[in-house]
């Protein structure tokens, strides 16, 4: 089937050859017309004064009607133009009473046939297909007034579009009953929590009570939660394995009638795992199981652990054979600068960080600020005397001889129905506080001890600061491992993955970026797909992609890739998809090699209804506040193109004429 | 003359002709062969919907060559006349000195009469001798000759050159009819499953592979196949081969006892195997339930005075039937040293069926076991089933019948009875909630209703504190002052209990046993009127889902803990009562913290889990002698366990939803699935649905592929379903194994920011730092 759409706009834009292209045409019309009256005056002059100059006349008529065709003549008019713009187009309603009507096209082919085909006035159906709204301004510079019929245009379109001096008219129809306002992350690390937020969206607002159910693949109901209408709900699940696939709300009025089900596709992936460097000034359980489980899921990690005076015990795990230690019996603890460069994370006690020797520090701090991660385990040593890598922390103690062992109930971002065991841990009695820091880890509202000493109710457990490129971190919370003796491995991975992700450096593997949680690819709609590589500013941000030797492939085919130019690591590409559904993207390098691979899913016109029309409501409006000074329509002075039929016909009456003429000889 | 001379002419014209079309006739069959040797060929490797097509090149291309040859064909057919073969003739022969036509035309004047006649008898000595038939242009055959052997060869090397060895067409290989065509097919299936007798069930019949049987059901098979001259076999669990033996109706029959849950395959005697594998899902035979419903405590007092009989009910219930259930009771008598038992068995006087289970009765009568105030019966139910092989046993728990040596008092000082039985009462927990629901639904409400529900919450909480006081000593209507007083040495049931204990070890060594069922009856005592530990208390008036505790234990009183959390729930009665449900929540979460370090307080016997070094001061540190302690390092690589389920299920679900091509399963993508079968079938030992599962895995591995999502009427999904595979059938395969995934561990993953070190702008900002610290400038902070 053809795009009557994209013919439109083509046909629109056709006659609007390049300036260079019209010019050369001209002097070949001008060069023609010479031959001709040449040829027309040997030919005629002679014998009859008055059919020469017929002849020549008609012949200059023609290259005139050619020449005015070419370079669009049009004629100045005091006009306005009135032009709908039909959003979505309601059967019942014939659009009458415009100068144009444009229709959007948001709907997949098969949909647009099925509702021309109900439209009863057939009124809508000589609309104007456009994919893109711009063009209306291009096709009507005297545009004057745009109604805006159905739900209105996305932010991207409305910002797309060039309305200084046009008044818009919108009124929207009431949007469907259904879930809006939606947020899941549709990307997440294996043991990450799928949070899914919203709210049901009733036009009448019967004050129904509803239940929202969040189903699994295999549709087990895994999170649910009863609301009121417009009531604003979260669900929350941890997917059990990689890979990509759907979830589903599931909407169900009292009476267990099913009144809204939709898909929440997610993809689960891996990343790559942290190299990471504990140092310990003795041994503990706590970096014990540290190494047990990071060595387990495949980090490579090393422990250097003192066990005496000038006694170190070194640990790797899963290290390569370069990383390794080159001694079998290190006589100091081994620390260089290329070492700490050579790891992403370094967890250390205080105690470990103070006896660092003052060469030693400095090449920490060096290596922060190239982007190492550091977590300080806090420690009464600190207290005494903080080293300088961590001058931008206020540390002061907080001991409280009424409560020897406080504990708390750590709280992080993301372990929404992680830690469902409420396991209570003792902290050291510091308080941690830095001026541009950000805090990792607090203790909830349930901690005991913040109720014991009077003190605010939530705590900072974690808190870290960027120093550099690195983030320096100091935690204060004890005996972490015991989530992992209780069997909550869940919960102790989590934590560690957690800080592990916000402190450690940041690989410069090439990668896809996740989109944001509230938007969604849809069929026939411009997408974007971002990518981060250093390849490309490795050859000094070429603006071409195929100089960075990146390839993005969308089901085998291809996908130009546009530099940002503020950011040289990070490419996007435009696609349409045309078919509802899962969507591969392959990154390869130069050699074919696969750098990452991720999938969008598409969805069809009629998933997501309501939100998607809450959507273009709210940016409609957005944009009609920004419209708001222009209160009536302004009288059009500009040029009105001169009907093209016209020249048509006058090209034929004078080649007919010229016909004549020759056939009467 | 002239008559003989055309008639000659006409003979030799005529048998050009029929050479010329015997060339193209020729031409024509090797042209035919050639084109059925491409078709055979590419119709043999081509996938049926592609069939079509080629069959309409192929026949457009015949039909242009054969217009390609007729036209010619045509065209030389209009040269063969009269005047052409004279002339060839004419080149032939010079004996006719070009002068041939002369025969053919009217003579023009003496010379031409007189050439005519001397030309027509050499004309026609050489027609008589035949020479001319000879001259005549030969057969061309070289073109059809080459085509034909083209055609041959084509046709030869189609059965000897494998052409799915293209890298084009080795998707298709699997689908080759002549690959499976050979097989013979599985015409009908009846399985007859006749279960052991002891179970007095009756014979089932399959008519399909996949069965459900008893344990120890003899499965009888009886199997027809298109080819009756083969022999076959059923192959059990890939390592039990049982043969079929050929029936005079031409069937195939074969019988076994089955005992484990399994999968099953039918294939030739020769080894190869048919389509299909099935699963024979084995219901075990439960051993016999054996519940105790009268007397309904674990022990009975009678009183001294009492009459002494009882009356026991026992409920039985076993699948298949009960072969015998007795009495099993000890009886002691005496006390200390001089107590003595007896082991007696007994049987119930009579029963009766109730629903599937029967009830068994019993009346005791103490003195008829010779029992005397003081002594004590312990008895046991045990059921026999009817399982023939092995009969298997249910035992009930014991009950313990007392006859108390002295009258007990039940009630208390007040004369009043007080009924230990649990109430209902709100737990902390739900109290919170439902305080908190109430300030969520403030808007929603009237004042009225609002300060009612608010009391009512009120109520509750004052209704728990009063029963948590009640064990700590509380009294009733007392404030919070005294609660707040952490005294250990209050005279509380524990101490009192501790305190007998002790003084009872004092006593003669021939009270022992005795003391050991005084102990234990005031135990039971203790359940039975709440008076209980702590954590019992907690665990009855809360939710049990935060109760497990491992770890480091605060050195707090749970007692003292208790007592706080009482106190605190003064406060949040109070401002329940006077409609303030927002100042009460902070007190009673600070009530349900207490009560929750008070249960985890009282498991002191769990924490020692970890050793706790005493802090050591910096400057003895590290000082000790060091001549034995050396540095040393340590290189290992983690190796993921092979027997880690987990991984294996995420594993083979992933694989199974993501497989998108129609390729073959790679290697690993083989081994995998092995894997997954063979876990799948142990499982299927406790789990016998998952046996299904096992065969769906087995299918899936002879089909050597998934079915893709996106893929349809390609070969590998109708290769797929040929085994009867589909889409539903994956997609249960999916749900089973997603059930089987426990909750995933995170992994130990790098920073995860969206951007990367090496942008230029990041990198300018870092050197301007190194610069700024190298000049003494100090730290900047982003």
């Amino acid at each position: 089937m053809i795009d009557r759409g994209l013919m439109s706009e083509f046909a629109l834009l056709a006659v609007n050859l390049s300036q260079t292209s019209t010019w050369v045409a001209l002097v070949l019309l001008l060069l023609c017309l010479f031959v001709t009256l040449y040829w027309t005056k040997k030919r005629l002059l002679a014998s009859s004064v008055l059919r020469f100059i017929l002849v020549a006349g008609l012949n200059l008529l023609v290259v005139l009607t050619l020449a005015a065709w070419l370079t669009g003549l049009s004629l100045k008019t005091d006009v306005t133009e009135h032009i709908a713009l039909i959003t979505d187009p309601d059967p019942l309603v014939p659009v009458v009473g415009f100068d144009a009507r444009y229709r959007l096209n948001q709907a997949s082919h098969d949909e647009v046939d099925h509702e021309t085909d109900n439209d009863p006035a057939g009124d809508n159906e000589d609309a104007v297909m456009i994919s893109d709204p711009a063009v209306i301004a291009l096709a009507h510079p005297n545009i004057s007034e745009l109604s805006v019929l159905g739900y209105g245009l996305d932010g991207d379109l409305w910002s797309s579009f060039a309305a200084d001096s046009i008044s818009i008219n919108y009124q929207p129809p009431a949007i469907t009953d259904g879930p809006v306002d939606l947020r899941w992350n549709r990307t997440l690390l294996l043991g990450n929590a799928l949070n899914v937020s919203g709210r049901y969206w009733q036009t009448n607002g019967l004050n129904q009570i509803m239940t929202v159910q969040l189903l699994d693949p295999t549709g087990a109901v895994v999170s649910s939660v009863r609301i009121r209408n417009n009531e604003v709900f979260e669900l929350s699940t941890i997917p059990k394995a990689m890979g990509h696939y759907q979830y589903t709300l599931l909407m169900k009025a009292d009476g267990d009638e099913s009144i809204s089900k939709e898909v929440l596709p997610i993809e689960v992936k891996s990343a790559p795992r942290i190299k990471l460097l504990l140092i310990q000034s003795a041994p503990s359980f706590e970096s014990k199981h540290l190494k047990n489980w990071a060595s387990e899921q495949g980090a490579e990690l090393m422990l250097l652990t003192t066990i005496s005076k000038d006694r170190f015990v070194t640990q790797s795990v899963n290290l390569s054979k370069q990383s390794q230690p080159k001694q079998s019996q290190p006589k100091d603890n081994q620390l260089s600068p290329q070492m700490f460069n050579d790891f992403d994370l370094l967890v250390m006690d205080g105690r470990a960080l103070v006896n660092l020797s003052a060469i030693q520090q400095q090449w920490l701090q060096q290596a922060v600020n190239h982007g190492l991660g550091l977590l300080v385990m806090s420690d009464a040593v600190l207290l005494k005397s903080k080293p300088a890598i961590l001058s931008a922390f206020s540390l002061t103690s907080t001991a409280n001889a009424l409560v020897p062992d406080p504990q708390v109930l750590p709280n992080w971002t993301g372990n929404n129905g992680i830690n469902k065991s409420e396991l209570l841990f003792a902290y050291q009695a510091i308080n941690i506080e830095a001026a541009h820091g950000t805090v990792l880890v607090g203790s909830s509202a349930m901690s005991s001890s913040a109720m014991e000493a009077g003190d605010p109710v939530q705590q900072a457990l974690s808190v870290y600061q960027s120093q550099g490129l690195g983030k320096v971190a100091v935690s204060k919370l004890k005996d972490r491992y015991r989530w992992r003796l209780k069997g909550d491995m869940q919960s102790y991975s989590h934590y560690w993955q957690w800080l592990f992700s916000q402190l450690a450096r940041t690989r410069s593997d090439s990668r896809f970026i996740a989109p944001a949680d509230d938007f969604i690819d849809r069929v026939n709609r411009k997408s974007e797909i971002c990518l981060l590589s250093k390849q490309n500013s490795q050859q000094n941000s070429q603006q071409n992609s195929q100089k960075s030797g990146l390839t993005l492939l969308l089901a085998s085919s291809s996908l130009p890739l546009a530099v940002d130019h503020f950011n040289p690591n990070r490419q996007c590409a435009f696609y349409w998809p045309e078919k509802a559904g899962w969507q591969q993207f392959e990154l390869r390098d130069n050699a074919g090699k696969i750098l990452d691979t991720t999938h969008r899913y598409v969805f069809a016109p009629q998933q997501w209804q309501s939100w998607q029309q809450n959507k273009r409501v709210k940016a409609s409006q957005a944009f009609m506040q920004t419209q708001q000074s222009i209160k009536t329509p302004s009288m059009g002075n500009g040029y009105q193109p001169i009907n093209p039929h016209l020249y048509w016909w006058l090209l034929v009456i004078c080649a007919g004429l010229l016909w004549l003429e020759r056939k009467l000889v | 003359m002239s008559k003989l001379f055309h008639g000659h002419l006409d003979l030799l014209l005529a048998k050009s002709q029929r050479k010329l079309l015997f060339e193209k006739l020729l031409l024509l069959v090797a042209l035919l062969g050639l084109y059925l040797a491409l078709f055979i060929e590419f119709g043999a490797v081509v996938p049926a919907a592609h069939l079509l097509m080629i069959f309409a090149v192929f026949t457009l291309a015949i039909l242009a060559v054969l217009v390609v040859v007729i036209y010619p064909f045509i065209k030389r057919r209009e040269k063969l006349n009269a005047a052409n073969l004279l002339e060839h003739l004419n080149r032939q022969f010079p004996e006719l000195e070009e002068s041939v036509q002369l025969l053919n035309q009217a003579p023009e004047g003496i010379l031409q009469q007189l050439q005519q006649k001397r030309i027509s008898a050499i004309f026609d000595t050489l027609f008589h001798a035949g020479q001319l038939a000879d001259c005549l242009p030969p057969v061309r055959f070289k073109t059809s000759l080459a085509l034909f052997m083209m055609a041959l060869l084509i046709y030869v090397a189609g059965g000897t050159v494998d052409w799915t060895a293209s890298p084009t067409v080795v998707d298709h290989k699997v689908t080759k009819p002549a690959a499976t065509n050979t097989l013979p097919i599985l015409l009908s299936t009846q399985v007859q499953v006749h279960p052991p007798a002891y179970t007095g069930l009756a014979v089932t019949q399959f008519s399909q592979g996949d069965i459900e049987i008893t344990q120890g059901s003899t499965v009888r098979w009886q199997l027809t196949f298109s080819d009756t001259a083969a022999d076959y076999r059923i192959l059990l669990d890939d390592e039990v081969s049982i043969a079929l033996l050929r029936q005079p109706d031409g069937s195939f029959s074969a019988s076994t006892v089955i005992d484990k849950t399994a999968i099953y395959r039918i294939g030739l005697a020769q080894g190869r195997d048919l389509p299909g594998v099935y699963s024979i899902l084995v219901n075990r035979d439960k051993p016999p339930e054996v519940r105790i419903v009268e007397p309904e405590t674990s022990l009975v007092k009678l009183a001294k005075s009492a009459v002494p009989r009882f009356h026991a009910k026992a409920l039985v219930n076993d699948d298949y039937g009960i072969s015998e259930v007795k009495i099993l009771a000890s009886v002691a008598k005496g006390s200390g040293e001089a107590v003595k038992f007896r082991d007696e068995e007994f049987a119930f006087d009579h029963h009766v069926k109730t629903g599937p289970a029967e009830l068994y009765s019993k009346d005791w009568d103490l003195t008829q076991l010779g029992m005397e105030p003081g002594d004590e019966v312990y008895f046991t139910v045990v059921a026999t089933d009817n399982k023939a092989d092995g009969a298997q046993e249910g035992r009930s728990g014991t009950v313990i019948v007392r006859w108390l040596d002295d009258e007990e008092a039940v009630l208390t000082a007040d004369g009043i009875v007080l009924d230990f039985a649990i109430e209902y009462f709100r737990s902390q927990r739900q109290i919170i909630i439902e305080t908190e629901q109430l300030i969520a639904g403030k808007g929603n409400l009237t004042e009225q209703q609002f300060l009612a529900m608010s009391q009512e919450l009120g109520q509750a909480q004052g209704d728990l504190k009063q029963r948590y006081g009640q064990y700590l000593g509380d009294e009733f209507g007392e404030g919070p002052g005294d609660q707040l007083k952490i005294d250990d040495t209050d005279d509380d049931d524990e101490q009192k209990h501790q305190e007998q204990h002790e003084k009872e070890a004092d006593e003669t060594h021939d009270e022992t046993h005795q003391h050991k069922h005084q102990h234990q009856s005031q135990e039971a005592e203790s359940h039975r009127s709440g008076k209980a530990t702590a954590a019992e208390l907690i665990a009855q008036f809360s939710h049990a889902h935060e109760e497990v505790y491992v770890g480091a234990v605060s050195q707090n009183n749970p007692k003292a803990m208790m007592k706080k959390a009482v106190s605190i729930m003064w406060k949040a009665e109070e401002e329940l009562l006077t409609g303030q449900p927002d100042s009460a929540l902070p007190y009673e979460k600070a009530a349900y913290t207490y009560l929750k370090l008070a249960k985890q307080a009282e498991r002191i016997y769990v924490k020692r889990l970890g050793f706790v070094p005493p802090p050591v001061k910096e400057s003895k540190r590290l000082t000790g002698e060091l001549d034995d302690i050396h540095s040393y390092q340590r290189q290992t690589q983690a190796q993921a366990d092979p027997e880690d389920n987990n991984l294996l299920f995420r594993q083979s679900f992933t694989l199974i939803n993501q497989q998108s091509a129609s390729q073959g399963l790679a290697p690993q993508q083989k081994a995998l699935l092995e894997r997954l079968k063979d876990r799948l079938t142990l499982l299927s030992q406790t789990q016998n649905h998952l046996i299904r599962q096992a065969a769906l895995v087995q299918e899936i591995l002879l089909a050597d592929t998934l079915l893709p999502n996106d893929c349809e009427g390609c070969p590998s999904q109708q290769n797929l379903e040929q085994r009867g595979l589909d889409q539903k059938s994956l997609d249960q395969l999916s749900k089973h194994l997603w059930q089987l995934i426990d909750n995933p561990v995170s992994h130990p993953v790098a920073g995860q920011q969206d951007f990367i070190n090496t942008n230029p702008l990041i990198s300018d900002y870092v050197s301007e730092i190194d610069k700024l610290k190298a000049n003494g400038l100090g730290e900047r902070q982003p």
